[in-house]
């Protein structure tokens, strides 16, 4: 794993760190914000300690992202290895519907491209599934992701389409009554699976995405 | 709700764009970690080279300037030509008459409208000697007439095509109709004489099309010399300076006679074996601007429809044990740049009937050569002994135009063979 690799890791596991998402939900918090009052200003301001999850079932967020894309393995590693694909960048589009306190399902669309060594590019385009779990500590908000779909890859004029996985998290900012912002980080599982005569072929990706992100809530 | 709407429906269209190909039988992320970066001198990043050859000690490349190398090493230095040596010059053209041979440099010294034109030689790339009896060279504001590029022979045998055309004086950029005119040099003479046939003389059509030049001369293994231009093709005769008349062309190709008469469609003439493999010549090839190629075997191939170089040949570790590879000429075309290789009745650019194994991989040619126009191939048949292991090598060089997307492509890339193997593509 190349360094900046590792310093990734490291800055996802801070991300984690700051406060747990049953906190989130420890007594004293108001459960019961009054119907439609969102997890604007209005739910943050009705709560002294800002603890409460805001998140509240019908409501929606978008969210754009861009970033740094840094590979971090391919298996089985062979000739020069992860080490071929140079520091990329990423961005992603995603939406989200909460269907539970602080539980969001939704999509996701994002793109990565990474240089080879050689001067070509590899170009990944997953989309897929989401959800994701949310808290906060106003003015400070937090998330958990996970996210099954596909891919498409590209590289060199040639092409694969593949199951997709990522997982990650986020820490965001509560800007204004609509708008967060902040980092998040998530880790990409890029299967290449190849089929028949050709099934040797198959190989495993893995990338790790960093990127400053804005949330807009509807 | 509505913009979301139309953003993913975007977005399916670009997946579905993309998605146009899914290779199964290409793996992406081994191709990914078996290429190498290209390390090589700032001479040819991005520089187009015109050819390479081996004259003595040297390996020596073309740019605007003349470059060389000491045989087995990778540092590279521009060579002074002239008497007394200068490295102001600009180089046309080079060529040499084989390893141990004379080199030739076809030079322009001075500025517009005082530019000198002259043909050196040498034996050893320091001291050098311009060629006498060259025709009277003019280069003024409303006629050029100028020597523009060297041709050598198999057997050494020199050739100089002279360029004749006017300048327009309100727009340089379009001159009026070319004339290209073949020298041959004769060595007993110490002079340059026109190449004539039974026609009264080998000089292509006047046109105003540059691409109409003379594409080449070759000799066979019978002693018979062959002379091309874009819409002409003369020979079978055995004087160098004695173009034949076309009506020899049933010689070299049964049928060809009727084929020429399309015209504008010669883009190479080369012969296999010769300076490649230090033996004659065995065939005698014509390649086209649309693809096909003529051999003088009665034979044809057509595996594409893109300009073709010369033809090559050098070793291969299977049967038949030796590989044709083809270099393309296609600049503006980006589908399939790069060269065709395998056997004569076998030629591919790429895909699973080429083994990559001159490229070192798939996954190289792509980061090196694939994409581009391919101007020459040198192989050093002679090769050089290491000591430390005893085993001699012979280095093939690939000419090309890289083009200017990225400082990791060079003009001139380097894949030695070592008796059974190829090493690669490595750039210089």
């Amino acid at each position: 794993m190349k360094p900046y690799g590792a310093a990734t890791l490291v800055l996802a596991a801070l991300l984690l760190v700051p406060v747990s998402p049953l906190a989130a939900d420890s007594p004293g918090g108001n459960k019961n914000p009054s119907p439609g009052s969102g997890p604007s200003a209005g739910s943050a301001t009705s709560d002294t300690n800002g603890s409460v999850n805001p998140f509240l079932p019908g409501e929606q967020t978008i969210g754009l992202a861009a970033g740094l894309q840094i590979p971090a393995f391919i298996l089985p590693n062979e000739g020069g290895g992860v080490g071929n694909l140079n520091l990329g960048g990423c961005f992603s589009f995603s939406y989200q519907y909460f269907i539970a306190r602080g539980l969001g399902i939704g999509g996701d669309i994002a793109g990565a491209f990474n240089p080879t060594i050689g001067g070509l590019w590899l170009f990944t385009a997953p989309i897929g599934f989401t959800t994701a779990y949310w808290w906060a500590k106003l003015p400070f908000e937090f998330s958990l992701l996970g996210e099954a779909g596909g891919y498409l890859m590209r590289y060199n004029n040639y092409g694969m389409i593949d199951p997709f996985a990522k997982a990650g998290c986020g820490a965001y900012w509560r800007a204004t009554p609509s708008w967060s912002v902040g980092l998040q980080a998530s880790f990409w599982f890029v299967p290449e699976i190849h089929y028949g005569a050709s099934s040797g072929l198959s190989a495993y990706g893995g990338f790790v995405e960093t990127s400053l992100a804005a949330v807009y809530h509807i | 709700m509505k913009a979301i709407r139309r953003i993913l429906g975007a977005a399916s269209i670009l997946i579905a764009l993309l998605t146009a190909s899914c290779n199964n039988d290409y793996g992406i992320f081994k191709n990914v970690q078996e290429e190498k970066q290209q390390v090589g001198t700032t001479v040819f990043q991005e520089v187009p080279v015109m050819s390479a050859f081996r004259c003595g000690g040297y390996y020596y490349a073309a740019i605007a300037t003349l470059q060389r190398s000491v045989v087995g090493q990778d540092s590279w230095s521009k060579v002074a030509i002239g008497n007394p040596p200068s490295t102001s010059y600009v180089l046309s053209s080079a060529v040499c008459s084989g390893p141990t041979g004379t080199i030739y440099a076809l030079v322009q010294t001075g500025t517009e409208p005082n530019i000198t034109v002259k043909v050196y030689s040498s034996t050893d790339g320091n001291t050098w000697t311009a060629l006498t009896g060259l025709p009277t060279q003019t280069y003024n504001s409303s006629t050029v007439n100028v020597f523009d590029a060297l041709f050598i022979t198999s057997k050494g045998d020199l050739y100089a095509e002279n360029h004749n055309y006017d300048l327009n004086p309100t727009d340089p950029s379009t001159p009026g109709a070319s004339v290209y005119t073949l020298y041959y040099y004769k060595p007993s003479s110490s002079s340059f004489v026109q190449v004539k046939g039974g026609d009264g003389g080998f000089s292509p059509s006047p046109t105003s099309d540059y691409d109409k030049s003379i594409r080449g001369v070759v000799s066979d293994a019978n002693g018979k010399y062959w002379f091309a231009s874009e819409d002409s093709l003369y020979g079978g005769g055995t004087d160098p300076a004695g173009a034949d008349a076309v009506n020899s062309l049933s010689s070299f190709y049964p049928g060809f006679a009727s084929i020429i008469p399309n015209a504008t469609t010669i883009w190479a003439i080369s012969c296999t074996g010769g300076t490649l493999t230090g033996s004659p010549g065995r065939f005698v090839y014509i390649s086209t601007k649309n693809g096909n190629i003529y051999r003088n075997d009665g034979t044809e191939n057509n595996p594409t429809s893109i300009p073709l170089w010369q033809v090559f040949e050098v070793p291969s570790s299977t049967a038949p044990l030796t590989t044709l590879i083809v270099g393309t000429d296609a600049v503006g075309i980006t589908a399939a740049s790069g060269y065709f290789e395998g056997t004569w009745n076998n030629l591919s650019n790429g895909g699973s009937n080429v083994s990559f194994d001159i490229a070192g991989g798939e996954a190289i040619y792509s980061t090196t050569v694939q994409n581009f126009p391919v101007l020459s191939f040198y192989y050093d048949s002679s090769g050089y002994t290491d000591p430390a292991t005893n085993l001699t090598f012979h280095p093939l060089f690939v000419c090309i135009v890289p083009g200017y997307s990225s400082t990791t492509y060079h003009g001139l890339y380097q894949s030695i063979w070592n008796g059974s193997s190829w090493s690669g593509w490595s750039a210089q």
